[in-house]
């Protein structure tokens, strides 16, 4: 936002993007000190966002700066309205990376309100079950965490324990000691995040590392080749070629 | 035989920014800019190229929203008016800058920039810039492939496989009806992919689709050749990966090449320098400053310190960095070429729009590139080919299933699913899920209701357009693309709402038709849960 556009606004619009940046702003401040405050703040924010983005986010941004740094209010003033929520009992696991899910959810009328009304009604939660991506079926040898939500919460971010395995999740209430699963969402499976091992190629063959060192494998977000591979390789080969190898 | 080969993909995308009950409307800029700062100035590039002879060989994918801009009259009515109104600019630059020699050449530049914008725009393409790549593409220069209809961030539908199916077909559709012919590659948004969303492209036709980078690293089995030669998905439909080393040396803020201090500087505007009584009909209403065009400055540091642009030096650093990614590239083949068993392919992709709007002097590097590569294939040291060229040599390839992955922040889908935009997809999947359950409720209709239904499938569509999440995540119009996702959901939930009565307010429907009017021979029927592969729960397939 130019100083220009901010000199223009009113003390008012100037105090509400004050607080939008997290400026506290002291008793008695003059005009030009809060502009001069508030440029400050917005220029951090830029730098901040640049930080962050990498460099094809950072290109792509370009295509749609037609004002530089401006929150502007759109032009198209028409309301359209939203519902908060659909009314229906459900829950949606959706993958942000090896680490990490968001889940989103929606409570019915009719299954809230036995919540609200039920004297034993203790606590409403995630259950977020795991398999490893080997096993067949659910529910051999899968394991879950908990994550306690409030009856006002409606989406969760979920720190994924293990890359490369399955997750589900369930919305849960416990009454009266005992859970109960309201809805289960779809299956997700994380990546693993890393370079596939192929022990023979990798024992045998250093071209192949050398290809995807060069394909900028230390680049990318993957886990550095060298850092994984020699343990794991050494953990898999016996001694005997160890020491053929020298 | 060529020791090496290489892709370069130019990707045109711009969202669906239509607005025609307003005069000007400031998001229809973007469409105006890429126009006269990219694409033309591409087009210009290629055709010089033809007729001297060099021989090229790339491929540009054209989003279908993008396609339908720029085949929209109004849009290009009003592109038109934007020249004229820059022509306008032009005069009044010349008559400011006449005693300065500093600027005054360079206000000379624009005006023949866009003297020659309105010549070709309106004579030589007659309003229709995709005729002038599609001629390079009948005569084999470039390979047009298309992309995900609104461009939407596919990974985050997985659990929509109609969606991703409407998504594809529609885009098919729309290609054939704007080129005249099919696609037969597939770009996927950012590099959105998920494992499994392949058997969308091959009951398609689709050939082959490029991915980021770690889609062919994080492999289920190891890439023998890296990202270097492609992979083939378990149906047969192969995937091209991203150079990374290739893509930095023009991506990279710190040390890629547009960040050089002999280019034009973008930030320096005359729409942000000068008085508003001058500029002021020039930018936005409501005296919001907004880029002109006109810039007069070379990057030439860090520091706000700014020196006049000289466009000679500009044009020679734009060979000397031309020179320097062949050489690079040449480095890389020879490396690679003793590592392979086959000689290898870069692939380097890039958003069309960063040469000329972003990066000024960008068409006169790759024209610079061209010319060189040409020579370098006739010395058998780098060939330039299409993705189609190399599967039609080297029809055999690995076959291994990708990896979720893109090339946002971190690989994944951190930009797209973040705390600035994760409220739009309970509302996004719900229209979904309706749009399915009305296909299955009026499974053929025609009329008025068809229409209805018709408009209901554009909406849903619209609202999954990527580029309202990323820039609620950019925070640059964030407005704006929060009105966008609400807009569509709004007018997609009112129809659902109105067949659920048996009622439609055709005048209302009229209205929207008319507003959003992409994909003229849309089906709703595109949303029918039948027509996909059935969805089975991922554990169960193990």
């Amino acid at each position: 936002m130019t100083k220009e556009r901010l000199q223009r606004l009113p003390l008012s619009s100037l105090l509400d993007i004050a607080v939008k940046e997290g400026i506290t702003v002291p008793e008695g401040i003059d005009r030009e000190t809060l502009i001069e405050e508030i440029q400050e703040a917005l220029e951090e924010d830029r730098d901040e966002r640049e930080q962050s983005n990498n460099s094809a986010m950072r290109i792509k941004e370009k295509k749609y700066d037609v004002i530089q740094d401006e929150e502007l209010e759109t032009q198209e003033k028409t309301d359209y309205p939203l519902p908060d929520r659909y009314n229906e009992t459900r829950i949606v696991a959706l993958l942000r990376d090896p680490l990490w899910a968001f889940a989103y959810w929606d409570l019915s009328d009719s299954d809230i309100e036995p919540l609200q009304s039920s004297p034993d009604f203790d606590d409403l939660f995630l259950r977020v079950h795991q398999a490893p991506a080997d096993k067949s079926h659910a529910g051999e040898n899968d394991s879950f965490f908990d994550i306690p939500v409030k009856l006002s919460d409606s989406s969760w971010y979920i720190n994924l324990p293990n890359p490369g395995e399955f997750y589900w999740i369930e919305l849960c209430w416990t009454i009266g000691g005992k859970d109960h699963i309201l809805c289960r969402s779809n299956t997700i499976r994380s990546p693993l995040g890393e370079v596939a091992l192929d022990y023979i190629h990798d024992m045998l063959d250093g071209a192949d590392s050398d290809v995807l060192t060069l394909a900028g494998l230390n680049e990318s977000t993957l886990t550095s080749l060298r850092d994984k591979i020699p343990q794991r390789i050494l953990s898999m080969v016996n001694d005997d070629y160890l020491e053929s190898k020298g | 035989m060529s020791k090496g080969f290489f892709n370069l993909v130019l990707h045109a995308h711009l969202p669906y920014v239509r607005h025609p009950m307003y005069e000007r409307f400031l998001e229809e800029m973007w469409l105006f800019e890429a126009i006269s700062e990219s694409y033309l100035p591409l087009l210009r590039v290629f055709n010089r190229l033809r007729d001297d002879g060099v021989k090229f060989r790339l491929t540009m994918s054209f989003s279908p929203t993008l396609a339908s801009m720029l085949t929209d009259e109004l849009l290009q009515n009003r592109y038109i008016k934007h020249l004229e109104m820059l022509l306008e600019l032009a005069e009044k630059e010349l008559a400011r800058t006449a005693s300065d020699s500093r600027f005054h050449p360079l206000a000379q530049m624009y005006k023949e920039l866009f003297t020659q914008n309105m010549v070709d725009f309106t004579e030589t393409y007659r309003r229709n810039i995709l005729k002038g790549f599609r001629a390079l593409e009948k005569e084999g220069f470039i390979e047009i492939v298309t992309t995900a209809a609104t461009n939407a961030f596919l990974p985050l539908y997985e659990n929509y496989p109609e969606a991703v199916e409407a998504q594809v077909h529609t885009a098919i559709i729309s290609h054939g009806r704007i080129f005249g012919c099919d696609s037969p590659g597939f770009w996927l948004p950012d590099g959105g992919y998920y494992p499994g969303m392949e058997r969308h492209l091959r009951a398609n036709d689709i050939r082959y689709f490029y991915a980021a980078a770690h889609a062919l690293l994080a492999a289920d089995q190891k890439p023998r050749s890296g990202v270097y030669a492609p992979l083939v998905c378990p149906n047969g439909v192969a995937v091209f990966a991203r150079d990374i080393p290739s893509s930095r040396a023009v991506w990279s803020a710190a040390d890629g090449y547009p960040g050089d201090f002999s280019y034009r500087e973008f930030y320096r505007d005359i729409g942000f320098d000068l008085p508003l009584d001058y500029v002021g009909p020039y930018i936005h209403e409501e005296a919001i400053r907004i880029n002109t065009g006109f810039k007069y400055y070379a990057i030439t540091g860090k520091s706000d310190d700014k020196k006049p642009y000289q466009p000679d030096e500009a044009r020679r650093k734009a060979e000397e960095h031309a020179e320097n990614f062949l050489y690079n590239r040449l480095k890389q083949v020879k490396k690679l070429s003793t590592l392979m068993d086959r000689p290898p392919i870069i692939v380097s992709p890039y958003d069309a729009e960063l040469f000329g709007h972003w990066w000024f002097e960008g068409p006169q590097w790759v024209e610079f590139l061209l010319r060189k590569l040409d020579v370098a294939a006739s010395e058998g040291s780098l060939t330039m080919v299409t993705a189609s060229d190399y599967l039609d040599r080297y029809p055999d390839n690995q076959v291994a299933q990708p990896s979720f992955s893109s090339w946002g922040n971190k690989g994944y889908a951190e930009v797209w699913l973040d705390g600035s935009n994760d409220w739009i997809y309970r509302h996004i999947h719900k229209a979904i899920d309706r749009m399915s359950e009305l296909v299955k409720r009026f499974p053929d209709e025609q009329g008025l209701k068809r229409r209805v239904l018709n408009q209901a499938a554009r909406e849903v569509m619209l609202s999954q357009a990527s580029d309202w999440p990323f820039i609620m995540k950019m925070g640059t119009t964030v407005p704006y693309a929060t009105k966008r996702v609400k807009e569509h959901i709004y007018n997609f939930n009112r129809i659902y709402e109105n067949l659920s009565r048996n009622t439609v307010n055709t005048e209302w429907l009229t209205g929207i038709e008319k507003k959003n009017n992409i994909f003229p021979d849309i089906d709703y029927r595109i949303f029918a849960k039948e027509r996909t592969a059935t969805q089975t729960d991922p554990l169960s397939r193990q």
